[in-house]
């Protein structure tokens, strides 16, 4: 059983690895955000395989504290003025 | 033991879900559309994962923990694409 | 080789290769937004590594600080970066401050050259191993190895990091000062949408979680770092909803909070000398209340120093809404 759960883990993150394109296309900036939901809710369920598949509850508790603070993160970037975060984003026009 | 077996389907049916998911952010066209395959996608499959480790765990506080998790992630998921969909929408990029 | 060893490994050395590249591109990206991004991506990663070596206070602590202050704080200093490429009058470097720029080669080599000869005068062999520390950790007052390491043992080194955090508090004002940068998240006309009822939702649970870690970190993974760096991330959240006031003035309140953790430590330092020959030993009697005042202080402290951190300002006064009344400052 915690081999699978392990072997679990190691999906997610492959997953998480290829997610990770996202962040080079783009195209927008929104877009790169995206791929810190993506992480955000990966790693959390990566954590808890890994509580389970290590046998060490305190790793449930490092995930609670992920999924409280997710929010944050998405909050403090909308707050922004549109053209600050384009002169800091060079989103426009790389690879694609 | 049959719980294991449910373990093991509701995890892989969870992790086919984030596959999913990133398929979705990969492949779809606009931001709107890959909002929605992420937010989705990935919170369904991290309540089948949260799901099956219940089963495994089998004691009540670790139920109550792992569900308590899973609503915070809906929850924090839901606040954020709204957030996001709402601020890239009052930029008018063009896709 | 088992199946399980395999996986093992190949998920340490997919995390390995993807910590590695992560913090590569979070230094060489060329938009400062991207490389924002990759660092917080970074974080979560470290949070997994810390998990995967086995040290849960350390994952705990990079969840609460990685997930809510650094992503948070990062987003701050590109703004920062780009109004200051737009005011283009008179950047800071150009600015004569009286202090010849050359002295700055010598002065770092000195300082440098000092510290490695401190470090290098350390005795090797005098003072207690790790080895002795664990083990007097095993009878000792306080069930978590850390904490007893961190209020006890290397008690010194804890009082020091709450002047180092002090001191970057007041460096922080220093330069924003100087640079008169334009109010960082000023209060929004309207209120954002969802983001009350998010408030009304994390706050109980951010306030309980946070209490729970500090009480924890006496015989479990957790502590003062830990909940005060959670207890910042709820301001942090406050002020992005726009509510706390930045005022120019500095409050009582506020002062209190970021100098009470440093000042009863100290305090506690002069007066253990009653009582020991040695500053920061604990009496006989009662020691596990005081080790719990001095870590609700220092988690007071932690907290109201992140929050002034990042929105750099003087002080904060909360405001009152109409429906959710409440908060920390």
């Amino acid at each position: 059983m915690n081999t699978f759960l392990l072997g679990a883990a190691l999906f997610l993150l492959i997953n998480l690895a290829a997610g990770m394109v996202r962040v080079y296309l783009g195209p927008t900036t929104a877009d790169r955000l995206l791929t810190l939901l993506l992480f955000g809710t990966t790693t959390v369920a990566t954590l808890l395989l890994l509580a389970y598949s290590q046998a060490s509850a305190v790793l449930v508790k490092v995930a609670l504290l992920f999924v409280m603070l997710a929010a944050i993160a998405s909050v403090a970037f909308v707050r922004f003025p549109h053209e600050t975060v384009q002169k800091t984003d060079d989103g426009r026009g790389d690879h694609d | 033991m049959l719980t294991d077996w449910w373990t093991i389907a509701l995890v892989t049916v969870g992790c086919a879900f984030f596959l999913a998911g990133t398929v979705g952010l990969l492949r779809f066209p606009d931001v709107h559309t890959r909002l929605h395959a992420l937010t989705k996608a990935d919170n369904v499959g991290l309540g089948l994962i949260c799901l099956g480790l219940m089963i495994h765990d089998g004691t009540l506080p670790g139920i109550l923990r792992l569900g308590f998790i899973w609503i915070l992630a809906i929850f924090a998921a839901t606040v954020s694409a709204f957030l996001i969909a709402r601020w890239h929408e009052s930029a008018g990029t063009e896709d | 080789m088992p199946v399980s060893d395999l996986l093992a490994s190949g998920f340490d050395v997919l995390l390995c290769i993807g910590l590695l590249w992560l913090a590569w591109q979070a230094i060489t990206g060329t938009g400062l937004f991207r490389s924002v991004v990759m660092f917080m991506v970074f974080g979560l990663m470290m949070a997994v590594t810390w998990a995967r070596l086995g040290s849960p206070d350390l994952a705990l602590a990079e969840a609460a600080i990685g997930a809510g202050i650094t992503g948070a704080l990062l987003l701050n200093a590109c703004r920062a970066a780009v109004s200051e490429m737009r005011s283009d009058e008179q950047p800071l470097r150009d600015r004569p401050s009286g202090v010849p720029k050359w002295l700055a080669l010598p002065l770092s080599l000195a300082a440098g050259v000092g510290l490695a000869w401190l470090m290098h005068s350390i005795p090797r062999d005098g003072g207690p191993t790790p080895e002795a520390a664990i083990k007097a950790a095993e009878t000792h007052f306080l069930d978590n190895p850390i904490t007893s390491v961190l209020l006890d043992f290397r008690a010194i080194d804890t009082l020091l990091e709450m002047a180092v955090l002090l001191l970057a508090l007041v460096g922080a004002r220093v330069l924003l000062d100087q640079r008169r940068l334009p109010a960082l998240y000023p209060v929004p006309d309207h209120p954002m949408p969802m983001l009350p009822s998010l408030l009304a939702m994390i706050t109980p649970v951010l306030l309980l979680t946070g209490l729970y870690l500090f009480w924890a970190g006496s015989h479990a993974p957790g502590g003062a770092f830990q909940a005060g760096a959670l207890l910042g991330a709820l301001g942090v959240m406050y002020q992005l909803a726009g509510r706390f006031t930045p005022t120019h003035e500095p409050g009582t309140v506020n002062a209190l909070l970021i100098t009470v953790g440093l000042g009863l430590f100290s305090l506690f330092a002069c007066l253990s000398l009653l009582w020991a020959p040695a500053p920061l030993s604990h009496p006989e009697q009662g020691a596990y209340a005081l080790v719990l005042l001095i870590e609700f202080a220092l988690m007071l402290s932690i907290a109201a120093t992140l929050v002034l951190l990042f929105v750099g300002s003087r002080s904060l006064q909360l405001r009152r809404s109409t429906n959710h009344p409440g908060g920390r400052q």
